[in-house]
């Protein structure tokens, strides 16, 4: 009979998965951090050798763990400092952490310029919206439907109007509304609204994951043994990922499309609605890295990168189920690790080189989200 | 008036201690020739340089059909008999016998060298090229212009051929080899190509060991199994005969990387790691072991010298230019060397004179700590981690994030 000591970490909930930290330091690949009642957050990390399990520790106690970049020390910290840990405010911290230049300067370049893009992406989402609310409302009255290309001052003008009729329907003030407008921009950002649809992150990180899934195919196309069974196996979680995330994504942005009734549900229950559409967030929560690891590498690497890859795969949590995951069945998860003989691998010039190789996937991360 | 062969050789001088981007524009230059000639005497001082630069060479189909040989080819002039090395002027006359016992041999390698090259199924495709060209030497006698083409003698001819099928109809085999394996599954191919080597003869054998105790991957594995394989004294011979062999290409690379103006510090780990294994795999032979331990100790002063010349040479000039430069060059030129500087220092840890790199590393922190320079604190954080030195760069940045606090 075989014995398992060490038990598969299997959550609940997405919050119990916690949140992928975009860390640098190769030892930390893969790790969440989750809310602790007692120290305010700990962090899950992946058996180091690929083994079954997790470490689970005190944030303060990540220097006992192992050697973190001073960008992974620094990114903690700021984590740590957080009141909700999500997908949306760890992408903030981090690239905040970034933008100062701990991983380096291309990193913080590419930061910088996402931050940039992500504000313009809000506003833009604003204006869908609010022209989305002007349409609906003068749904009756085809002249009064807002031209494609109308002045600034003209959109204005119209969207105080609709503000004024609307706002009394749902019990707000004008003033309000135009807040709410603003806040619903934020929760709708991921998704998209409007023509942001294709570009919004959420559907292009679909895009990545088939880019992402296409690669891995092609490569172990031709291949056994272990790693192309690790491989196989990240194919059959990317999969199932895309099975559930792909009609995810498109109900939530069809659901966007009914601005005044969904003015009306964040009127009623803000968090609700906030949660709803946070899922596809929650969902794609660590891939985004993953397909950045993938893509950084050369293709002498990908035998590491798959290994790496296999390790860094979030746990699907039993909540997805009730959302319609379906679990993967025939192919058998492997935890294996191949380290070179004579070779410090978790200190040594391998693990130099594993930072500068983490630091250009956060790169990309950002470059991605840009 | 200088004559042509001085002009040659004053030229080859100035090429060895050329840099990096220089070596790269001779060899282009020498490559789109049409008639090489004397030219390619200037490439020869090269050659060691050129696969650790990753300089793009054109394909040529003559080149993939000896890719196998690559570590085994050497200058006409320093080859000698009874060694399992070809000399480079060989090759010329064994690929046409190739060509000529095998046409079809060209049809399927052009589409591996055409404009279109590296075409699906390559692995089979150079597989067959290898295993083709090793039956068509295998049956042919010494041709009638090989004398004339190679300078060498009849004699010669088998003795070289013997290496070239040995190793070519096992290059498929040593291709497919993974380092990322199993143990298991790398001895048992790793035995299989020996035994096929021992059958091929003593030549045969010394040059299959030689060319796996080059490959820093396989190196132990190959010791290993070459000490249990080796149940005949000639085998036995063989062995010691490669170990020596390997022992004197490794000194001649150290010897090139010592002349030359930058050490990379991955190739100088690449083969740190051979010495090392060759080392533990000594055992009790004494000679051995010594042979291993005067490598170790060159590879150690190359080490500390490449440490020393980065750090005064590279790292140190950029960290003392002042304010006015724009930062962001001069902090990729400082990150760059930090990096070699740190890549050799853990070389030198695994070579066990990592004292040397701290001292050097020392006095980089030095500078770093100088806030007069047009590092600001971060950056120079980030360069002290590179270099390895945590805990100082963890004192920089909670001294500028308390002065930010106070700002604030």
């Amino acid at each position: 009979m075989r014995t398992t000591l060490i038990e598969r970490f299997q959550p609940a909930t997405f919050v119990e998965r916690g949140v992928a930290i975009p860390f640098t330091t190769p030892m930390l690949s893969g790790t969440r951090a989750r809310p602790d009642d007692r120290s305010g957050m700990e962090l899950v990390v992946p058996n180091p050798g690929s083994g079954q399990g997790v470490y689970v520790f005190n944030w303060s106690h990540l220097a006992k763990f192992c050697q973190p970049s001073l960008h992974d020390l620094a990114l903690t910290e700021r984590v740590a400092a957080l009141r909700s840990l999500t997908p949306a405010t760890i992408r903030r911290v981090s690239r905040e952490v970034a933008t100062e230049g701990l991983a380096g300067r291309e990193v913080a370049l590419a930061a910088d310029r996402s931050r940039g893009d992500d504000e313009q992406a809000t506003v833009v989402t604003n204006y869908h919206l609010l022209v989305r609310l002007m349409r609906q409302i003068a749904a009756n009255d085809p002249s009064k439907f807002p031209a494609e290309r109308e002045s600034a001052l003209l959109v204005q003008r119209r969207a105080r109007e609709s503000i004024a009729i609307i706002a009394p329907q749902i019990g707000l003030l004008p003033d309000q509304l135009a807040v709410n407008l603003e806040e619903l921009a934020e929760i709708c950002l991921r998704v998209g609204v409007g023509n942001a649809g294709i570009t919004a992150q959420a559907p292009l990180m679909i895009k990545e994951l088939h880019r992402f899934r296409a690669g891995i195919a092609a490569w172990v196309a031709a291949r056994d043994g272990d790693r192309a069974d690790q491989a196989r196996y990240i194919l059959s979680e990317a999969d199932a990922l895309l099975e559930l995330a792909e009609p995810l994504v498109a109900a939530s942005q069809r659901r966007a499309f009914d601005v005044m009734q969904l003015l009306r549900d964040y009127s009623a229950a803000p968090a609700k609605l906030a949660a709803e559409f946070a899922r596809t967030d929650w969902l794609l929560d660590g891939w985004a890295l993953m397909c950045a690891r993938w893509r950084a590498a050369p293709p002498d690497q990908y035998d590491e990168v798959i290994e790496e890859l296999a390790a860094m795969l979030p746990p699907m949590p039993a909540e997805a189920l009730e959302w319609g995951y379906r679990l993967s069945v025939g192919i058998e998860r492997i935890y294996r690790r191949h380290v070179p003989a004579g070779h410090d691998w978790r200190t040594g010039l391998l693990a130099f080189q594993g930072i500068e190789r983490g630091e250009q996937a956060l790169r990309l991360t950002f470059e991605s989200a840009a | 008036m200088m004559s042509l062969r001085h002009e040659i050789r004053s030229l080859s001088s100035s090429v060895r201690t050329a840099t990096d981007e220089q070596i790269a524009l001779v060899v282009a230059t020498i490559d789109r020739m049409e008639m090489r000639g004397v030219a390619d005497a200037l490439v020869a001082p090269l050659r060691g340089r050129l696969r650790a630069l990753a300089v793009p060479r054109p394909r040529q189909l003559r080149r993939l059909c000896f890719e196998p040989l690559d570590s085994l080819i050497v200058d006409s002039a320093v080859w000698k008999r009874a060694q399992p090395f070809v000399p480079r002027s060989a090759l010329v006359p064994l690929f046409e016998i190739m060509q000529r016992e095998n046409p079809e041999l060209c049809d399927g390698g052009q589409l591996l060298v055409g404009p279109e090259s590296y075409p699906s199924g390559r692995a089979q495709l150079c597989a067959k090229l290898w295993l083709d060209g090793a039956r068509a030497l295998q049956s042919s006698p010494a041709p009638a212009n090989w004398r004339q083409t190679s300078g060498l003698a009849d004699a010669d001819y088998y003795a070289i051929r013997s290496v070239v099928v040995v190793i070519l109809e096992q290059a498929d085999r040593l291709c497919r080899l993974d380092p990322r394996a199993e143990e298991r599954q790398i001895l048992a191919e790793l035995r299989e190509i020996l035994t096929a080597a021992a059958q091929g003869g003593a030549l045969a054998w010394q040059a299959m060991l030689v060319l796996l105790f080059s490959q820093s991957d396989f190196v132990a594995l190959a010791v290993r199994l070459g000490q249990e394989l080796a149940t005949t004294s000639a085998l036995a011979v063989g062995l010691d005969a490669a170990f020596k062999s390997v022992s004197a290409v490794l000194q001649g690379k150290l010897d090139l990387l010592g002349d030359s103006v930058s050490v990379a510090p991955m190739e100088l780990a690449n083969m740190v790691d051979i010495i090392v294994d060759l080392e533990a795999a000594a055992g009790p032979r004494s000679e051995r072991k010594r042979t291993a331990e005067v490598l170790r100790r060159n590879a150690s002063q190359l080490c500390a010298k490449a440490v020393a010349r980065v750090v005064e040479q590279e790292l140190i000039p950029a960290l003392k230019r002042d304010g006015n430069e724009p930062q962001p060059e001069v902090q990729s030129i400082a990150e760059t060397a930090a990096r070699s500087v740190r890549a050799l220092g853990l070389v030198a840890e695994r070579l066990g004179v990592s004292d040397k790199y701290d001292a050097r590393a020392r006095a980089v922190v030095v500078h770093l700590t100088d806030t007069g320079n047009c590092f600001d604190p971060i950056d120079r954080a980030r360069l002290l981690e590179i270099l390895g030195r945590g805990s100082e760069a963890q004192e920089v940045l909670r001294a500028f994030y308390a002065a930010r606090a106070l700002i604030v």
